[in-house]
């Protein structure tokens, strides 16, 4: 059976929206018994491109349940090496097969001169940088034969090179590849923490039209930097900015990270129900809004 | 102005020469807190961290057998000689029983390098195909002619090795982390080779200790004898083996993936 036909209409097909959650082994049997009440999933890709075996059998039943999306690292959008594709013919088999509401990647390069590093490692804000990933990124859209999510990433170094801000380099990239955002608020605060610029700035600059998700995780304090560490609770600045986000973008379906020294699945819960009534109190007030929409945003929001 | 190739070679160099983070740092701004080679030196640390961390998962037992600081040095040549060159880590790795059967350890723990060769069958078998289905009857329905050429195709996710110490016995004292250790005694050797065969029905893993009959009996197969082949090898090397009895025994074991007349 070759994997479109196994996709057949057993998946299910609710509309993205509201707080989910990542999908992550220590549930998979919590998930698969008690179905809990949470609207979509996503799937850290990278660990399924295998040949069989638990992570397959997993993911098809709770595919069977709920919406996914797909993010992954491999696709090392910034690298000067070739694009690989049997990496992403992997992909595209696995998204005829499950059938992800979404996929994203990052705004990064993984590896370099064939040596991958599993590091999502920063790009100087360069015009060569922009016309390189943008190019890279339409070659990838082309291929999959979709619109993918970049996500801004937190870094930890700066290059001297760079002539502009992140912002108008993550701007410029998403309007010439014609790709999506998927905004990682965490990683501003981190980022903006680890470079001392305003992350408000950087939220003020976001193109609201192109932002598909959001994402909030836990950073580590390191004493000389933060880490964005995807291991602790979302810290209080950050669920600021994540309403500050809101606010400015309007109502996005956001994820719960939560990679290293995985909680049982309550806590994810409670992050998420806090998540989840932090936006519904914002958007349930009209006056804040799209405060900052052109009509031409909304529209193309639809 | 650095371009980008230049800038991405300067740091993959900083990751594995520790010589090259200063140049590297020449790339970035320093802050308050950090000089410009440390900010580099966050994402080195990190990159190799995280492929030690993948040993780990893919070689746990003899993590434990090594202990965490010794573990963690062997780990670090390896990294250093062996860069990942997939987007999958699951890969990674996979040559480590080859690199530490030629470090001095090897002298200590000789054991060692094939309990490695088990932890990576392990690990193959568990994210390898799923089991191809076989009807039995195909069997059943082969000529006396066709049963003398026919050449059976195992299961492509079935791995087998041998060792002339007593790996099981090692992997299965060492495996449960809830429990201490066991202790044995290796100072000496089984009889015979002990063969393995690690294979997977549906989600679950086996480990099987073979009889060295058996495991002459698959490795012929294995190798692509016609039954008749794989018959007279095994009753040149063991005259009182039961072909019949170990054949149905893979049978059973749904080892069979299919028949080949050609």
């Amino acid at each position: 059976m070759s994997p479109t036909q196994q996709s057949s209409t057993k998946w299910c097909r609710n509309p993205l929206s509201g707080v989910g959650l990542g999908l992550r082994t220590p549930h998979y049997e919590f998930v698969e018994q008690h179905q809990p009440d949470i609207p979509w999933f996503e799937v850290l890709i990278d660990n399924y491109l295998v040949d069989g075996g638990e992570p397959i059998q997993h993911l098809t039943r709770v595919r069977e349940n709920y919406p996914i999306t797909f993010h992954g690292v491999g696709m090392s959008l910034g690298s000067t090496d070739p694009l690989n594709m049997d990496y992403l013919k992997s992909l595209r088999d696995m998204i005829e097969r499950f059938e992800p509401a979404q996929v994203s990647d990052h705004l990064a390069w993984v590896s370099t001169q064939q040596t991958y590093m599993h590091e999502l490692l920063p790009l100087p804000f360069t015009e060569e940088a922009i016309k390189h990933v943008s190019n890279r990124i339409q070659q990838v859209q082309d291929f999959l034969g979709q619109r993918i999510l970049v996500e801004n990433v937190s870094s930890y170094m700066q290059f001297r090179d760079s002539d502009c801000s992140e912002w108008d380099f993550l701007n410029e990239i998403v309007q010439r590849a014609d790709c999506n955002l998927l905004l990682d608020i965490n990683n501003i605060y981190v980022s903006a923490e680890n470079h001392q610029f305003n992350a408000q700035d950087y939220l003020d600059a976001i193109p609201v039209s192109r932002v598909r998700e959001m994402h909030l995780a836990g950073y580590e304090d390191r004493g000389t930097y933060l880490l964005d560490s995807h291991s602790r609770p979302v810290h209080q600045p950050v669920w600021e900015l994540y309403k500050q986000a809101l606010q400015r973008v309007g109502p996005a379906p956001t994820l719960i990270e939560w990679d290293q020294n995985i909680p049982d699945f309550n806590v994810l819960l409670e992050e998420a129900g806090h998540a989840d009534a932090i936006a519904r109190d914002i958007l349930d007030k009209p006056d804040e809004q799209f405060t900052n929409h052109t009509a031409a945003d909304i529209v193309s929001r639809i | 102005m650095n371009n980008l190739q230049t800038i991405q070679q300067q740091i993959l160099s900083a990751v594995y020469d520790e010589t090259a983070l200063a140049t590297a740092g020449e790339l970035v701004h320093a802050t308050e807190t950090l000089d410009a080679p440390s900010h580099i030196a966050i994402y080195r640390d990190s990159i190799r961290l995280g492929l030690a961390h993948a040993l780990r998962e893919i070689y746990p037992v003899c993590a434990r057998l090594l202990g965490d600081a010794y573990f963690t040095q062997v780990c670090e040549q390896y990294i250093q000689e062996h860069p990942s060159h997939s987007p999958d880590l699951n890969r990674y790795g996979l040559a480590f029983p080859e690199f530490a059967s030629k470090l001095s350890l090897a002298n200590d723990l000789p054991w060692l390098p094939d309990v490695l060769r088990l932890e990576r069958s392990w690990h193959k078998v568990f994210s390898g195909n799923d089991t191809t289905k076989f009807d039995l009857e195909c069997l059943a329905e082969l000529t006396e002619e066709q049963s003398l050429y026919a050449c059976i195709v195992l299961q492509e996710n079935m791995q087998l090795i041998d060792s002339v110490w007593p790996i099981d016995n090692i992997w299965h004292a060492n495996r449960d982390f809830s429990k201490e250790p066991e202790t044995l005694d290796l100072s000496e050797l089984p009889d015979e080779k002990v063969c393995l065969m690690i294979w997977r029905d549906g989600l679950d893993m086996h480990l099987d200790l073979l009889t060295t009959e058996m495991g002459c009996l698959l490795q012929s197969l294995r190798d692509g004898d016609s039954l008749q082949t794989a018959y007279e090898l095994l009753d040149q090397q063991y005259p009182t083996a039961e072909f019949s009895d170990l054949f149905g025994q893979i049978a059973a074991n749904k080892w069979i993936a299919a028949v080949l007349l050609d």
